[in-house]
């Protein structure tokens, strides 16, 4: 008889348990960590793993600093999946950071029935409504999406500062196939909250997402962010596996014959996603793209190695990321490369201030697509 | 109050402690250890003996850990067994009770009559002592080669530590490949390639005929072929014996290994084994097996200390995970990975990632049984996984390993399983 599948919480559970077991004490982990204090020894977290409630500060100290970039996994020959396992005391540390829970709240709706809630996400939304493309307004929190083929799918970056839907919904009009589109605050794919620690949140909104996603009938879900990409493959996989779910990187690779590119004689260095290239091992699409568009330099640590942009530390070791943004720029400025092109939404937030800072400019590769493919348009 | 005796402090008696601890937290735990060590981890010995870790590293749990749980942990070494009078005697002639005995006794190192294995210099690679003893001597004599002996994974560990150490390695190897018999022809090879572009001396298909010395100390290889290597020093590692003399002339069933049910039990009334030791069923391949790496041996003894506490807690082996690394190679076996049986059909990836890239899985009526992977370990979680749920993958054969293939999609719906990496 063969075993079901599990809930998010009990997998994190298996994985926890799973990374303290298989630990063989290599120390790759620790020495891979772009944030845990040298002082930390695996016999010290692996005595947290057993037992959360009598954490050492230590140990606290790493559950709350922890990015989530998985370098600790892959560096780990025994297969130890010890960013799981750091998860996990996050989900069971007592007196979590109060952070997680209103980032969880406010970036999914919590409690929609709470009046001053309601009132947060409208004043949010209202001034966040500046960085909205008009586009979008229709299909804000939709309850009934049409149904097409291509599922754009924004989540909460609907209202990104960045920019990022717009180049999306570009090149939508000039690949010239029929969508539909998804997003907004309420649509959150649940992700940030696994992150934060929430397993349970985090399942709430992704079977709300699901059937959301199953209304709209796609055989393709198209996101610029990694998390919402991971979120829907694994509700694909939850509910049957009727569509694909792929980075809008990936996604524009597919369609690169319908875009007339012009590219113009530069350099480019890629910065890689944590959960696309090293968790979902799919760094190859954007290779691709970045070279259709110019000379691709590689950056210090980067493929399985890459430099994680700590986005998912939500703002609480805000010296150690602010630490690891400032060796990314450095990195890429010693490739003496143009530009530094990222594929996820979070990435592209997450280095604009220092970026902007130092003169080095980060930009999304599916931008680079559309402007090489206006030029094209317009010779 | 129950009295519990663990005899061994290796990863299976230190997780029986957490088992215990999860049903009892008052019975009283005594634990008899023959290493002069806190429960440290085996494979960190060889980061240890490269310089990249000290030894407070090693330590599995923190010292608190032992205090933390009220265990006794007394250096010496069990004897014998009084099943009627429920006693443990010691090497020292002192006497334990117990309620519940938890053997965890581990393994040894088996060393063929060589002649020349007890000249000074000479060592198995096992223990913390044995790694601080190659050590001292490598490093005295780093003009000479070091002989390894045996081409399984702990040679090929030895062998990488070796580069860390600063001297040459010259392996001698019976069988024609490298990684026997737990990897197959091809990954064999493609570890030979790699040991060789690393200038490792190799010597294959050639057996030890004994060593010299100049007086007390090894200093000379010969092989059955004839062949002669000056050396500083030889670790061999060709293989273990389970530690099952304690349980000899008991009412507890030895075979080789001691054999337990799924709950851990022997066939006497009272007693437990655990890790190394023990052999244990496993419903995926329908016999009973060694336990052999790290992490089932965790995971036993943690079953073991919770059933010896009253709990009912089934470990079941299924997909067991051997992962490491070969010389420098990442790798990881699962499941049944050297099948015989003529219904299980391999498939090997056309194409993997890095020089030495492999991966194979094996199939049995389209469900995954068992894999082999090479320095490329894409989704090995999402394929442990898929054998634990004996899932048939027939509607992908044709997509395995293709690069835009995540084996997660083909996991059981309706749960929240789905593994990264």
């Amino acid at each position: 008889m063969a075993e079901t599948s599990r809930g998010l919480a009990a997998t994190l559970e298996a994985l926890d348990e799973l990374g303290n077991a298989a630990c063989v004490g290599y120390d790759l982990c620790m020495k891979a960590c772009p944030v845990v204090d040298p002082e930390l020894s695996i016999a010290e977290l692996n005595d947290a793993a057993d037992l959360p409630s009598g954490l050492s500060p230590l140990a606290r100290r790493l559950a709350i600093d922890c990015v989530q970039c998985g370098r600790c996994t892959t560096a780990c020959p025994a297969g130890a999946p010890r960013d799981h396992m750091v998860l996990q005391l996050r989900s069971t540390m007592p007196d979590r950071p109060a952070r997680y829970d209103r980032y969880g709240a406010f970036r999914g709706g919590h409690g929609l029935q709470s009046w001053g809630r309601e009132l947060a996400m409208s004043a949010f939304t209202l001034k966040e409504r500046r960085h909205l493309d008009p586009r979008l307004r229709p299909h804000l929190d939709t309850e009934r999406p049409r149904a097409s083929r291509t599922l754009l799918y924004f989540g909460c970056y609907a209202f990104s500062e960045t920019g990022s839907p717009t180049v999306t919904l570009d090149l939508a009009d000039m690949i010239g196939e029929d969508y539909s589109v998804i997003g907004g605050l309420r649509t959150c794919c649940g992700w940030p909250q696994y992150l934060s620690g929430d397993p349970a949140r985090a399942e709430e909104l992704l079977e709300a997402l699901g059937r959301l996603i199953e209304r709209a009938e796609p055989e393709v879900v198209v996101s610029g962010c990694a998390e919402c990409v991971a979120a829907c493959q694994l509700l694909s996989r939850q509910r049957g596996g009727s569509w694909e779910s792929i980075s809008t990187v990936e996604w524009v690779r597919r369609n690169l014959d319908r875009l007339d590119l012009k590219d113009e004689p530069r350099t480019i260095t890629f910065h890689d996603s944590c959960h696309l290239t090293r968790k979902m091992g799919r760094g190859d699409a954007a290779r691709e793209v970045a070279a259709a568009l110019g000379e691709l330099r590689e950056i210090e640590e980067s493929g399985d190695d890459g430099l994680c942009c700590g986005y998912y530390n939500f703002g609480l070791a805000p010296e150690k990321t602010a630490a690891l943004r400032e060796r990314r720029i450095e990195q890429a400025s010693a490739t003496g490369a143009d530009l530094m092109a990222v594929e996820c939404v979070t990435c592209l937030e997450s280095y604009g201030p220092v970026a902007r800072e130092r003169g080095v400019r980060v930009v999304e590769l599916q931008e680079l697509v559309r402007d090489a493919a206006r030029r094209g348009a317009e010779r | 109050m129950t009295r519990y005796v663990i005899v061994g402090n290796g990863v299976a008696g230190m997780a029986a402690v957490l088992g215990i601890r999860e049903h009892d937290p008052d019975g009283s735990i005594t634990v008899v250890a023959e290493e002069p060590h806190s429960t440290y981890f085996r494979a960190g010995l060889s980061e240890w003996m490269r310089g990249t870790i000290d030894r407070a590293e090693l330590r599995v749990r923190p010292r608190a850990f032992w205090h933390r749980h009220g265990v006794t942990t007394i250096r010496s070494r069990a004897v014998s067994i009084d099943e009627g009078g429920r006693h443990l005697e010691l090497a020292d002639g002192d006497h334990l009770r117990w309620d519940r005995l938890l053997l965890a006794t581990g393994a040894r190192p088996f060393v063929p009559d060589w002649p020349g294995a007890d000249l000074e210099g000479f060592f198995t690679y096992r223990t913390f002592g044995d790694c601080a003893a190659i050590r001292e001597t490598v490093q005295r004599r780093p003009d000479l080669p070091v002989v390894i002996v045996g081409g399984g994974i702990l040679g090929l560990e030895f062998a990488w530590d070796c580069r860390g150490l600063g001297v040459q390695p010259v392996m001698v190897v019976r069988e024609s490949q490298l990684g026997h018999p737990l990897f197959d022809e091809a990954a064999g090879r493609l570890q030979r390639q790699r040991l060789r572009a690393a200038a490792v001396d190799l010597v294959l298909d050639d057996e030890v005929l004994g060593f010299e010395g100049d007086g007390t100390r090894i200093r000379r290889l010969v092989t059955r072929t004839g062949r002669t290597s000056p050396c500083s020093a030889v670790v061999a590692a060709v293989g273990v014996r389970a530690n099952t003399e304690l349980a000899e002339g008991t009412g507890v069933e030895v075979d080789g290994r001691i054999r337990v049910d799924e709950h851990l039990r022997t066939t006497a009334e009272g007693i437990f084994a655990a890790g190394d030791v023990a052999t244990v069923w496993d419903p995926l391949l329908g016999r009973h097996e060694p336990t052999r790496t790290w992490e089932p041996g965790y995971l036993c003894g943690r079953a073991a200390g919770a059933n010896m506490a009253g709990g009912d807690e089934r470990f079941r082996p299924c997909a067991a995970m051997n992962a490491s690394l070969v010389y420098d190679l990442q790798y990881v076996l699962l499941g049944a990975f050297r099948e015989s049986d003529p219904a299980v059909e391999e498939v090997v990836a056309p194409a993997s990632r890095g020089p030495y890239g492999y991966r194979k899985l094996l199939l049995k009526d389209g469900v995954p049984v068992g894999g082999t992977f090479l320095q490329d370990r894409r989704h090995y979680l999402a394929w442990r996984r898929l054998i634990q749920t004996r899932t048939d993958v027939s509607r992908w054969r044709d997509r395995l390993f293709d690069d835009d293939f995540d084996p997660n999609l083909a996991l059981p719906p309706g749960g929240a399983d789905y593994y990264f990496y």
